[in-house]
């Protein structure tokens, strides 16, 4: 695990958990407030699932990258904008 | 716009609704939201949201910074537009909950206004039907007679509150119907001051 995983994983845990107080407030109004046998009760159902589909997906993707290469190519995009930054 | 010309039909509570604060035998006869046009502006903005960084990623970005557009970064631009859609999607369902949780109840005995205002913000406020002694309907501008979507205001008796459902489908059959409710619950309990 290097430094750029590293940071994306405090990025995502964030993102989890600003994903799960959003996703509770809107969750929570839903079942709460909405009239019974109305269209509130089956949305709640399909936000609910697409969150965590999104989740599940963001997760998958963190894995699938190879952050070793990754960092290299990140770095090298620093230096060769520094570089072109001194250039000109 | 003649009250004659407006075709749009009052959607009647076809369903057995419930609702908190219900009393016992009281019977939902109307749902009334604003018109559903006005989720299109913030639907298509978000559309526009979602699209913009694939657009950025590869239609600008391959002319200006071509080491990001590296096959090697692909993988993390995915990441992050993931977590971005993820954010979209809870912001498209927090427009439709304001719109949805914004409505108007119609009983036979009684009118229930709930205004939602984001997440954090509700209002609930009733008006009894035998009180109400004034109801006026109005669509102002272009959109609205083109969409059919106007407002009511309703005065009650002794009292100056008014009661305004603001952006609604069909605003002369509404109003039609609520004076017809007014007057059968005047007709049942006799007109409250």
């Amino acid at each position: 695990m290097n430094q750029t995983s590293l940071v994306f994983l405090i990025f995502l845990l964030l993102t989890a958990g600003v994903y799960l107080l959003l996703g509770g407030i809107v969750y929570y109004h839903l079942k709460t407030y909405s009239l019974k046998q109305d269209a509130g009760q089956k949305a709640k159902l399909l936000f609910s699932v697409g969150l965590l589909l999104t989740f599940g997906i963001i997760t998958l993707q963190f894995f699938a990258v190879d952050w070793d290469q990754a960092q290299a190519t990140m770095e090298n995009v620093i230096n060769l904008n520094f570089l072109r930054k001194n250039y000109d | 716009m003649t009250e004659t010309s407006e075709v749009c039909i009052l959607p009647f509570a076809d369903k057995d609704y419930a609702f908190p604060g219900q009393r016992a035998n009281e019977k939902v006869l109307y749902v009334i939201r604003r018109h559903s046009i006005l989720l299109l502006v913030p639907f298509i903005t978000l559309t526009l949201f979602a699209l913009a960084p694939l657009f950025l990623y590869f239609f600008i970005m391959p002319g200006e910074i071509p080491e990001l557009t590296d096959p090697a970064l692909q993988p993390l631009f995915w990441l992050v537009y993931t977590i971005y859609c993820g954010f979209l999607w809870i912001s498209g369902f927090i427009v439709w909950m304001d719109y949805y949780l914004d409505v108007w109840i119609i009983t036979p005995e009684r009118l229930i206004d709930i205004e939602q205002k984001g997440p954090f913000s509700r209002t609930v406020s009733e008006v009894d039907l035998r009180r109400i002694q004034d109801i006026s309907s109005s669509t102002h501008g272009l959109w609205a007679t083109f969409f059919g979507l106007g407002d009511i205001h309703l005065q009650t008796a002794a009292e100056a509150s008014k009661f305004t459902m603001e952006s609604i489908p069909c605003p002369v059959r509404t109003r039609r119907s609520i004076i017809d409710l007014v007057h059968q619950a005047q007709a049942q309990g006799g007109v409250l001051d």
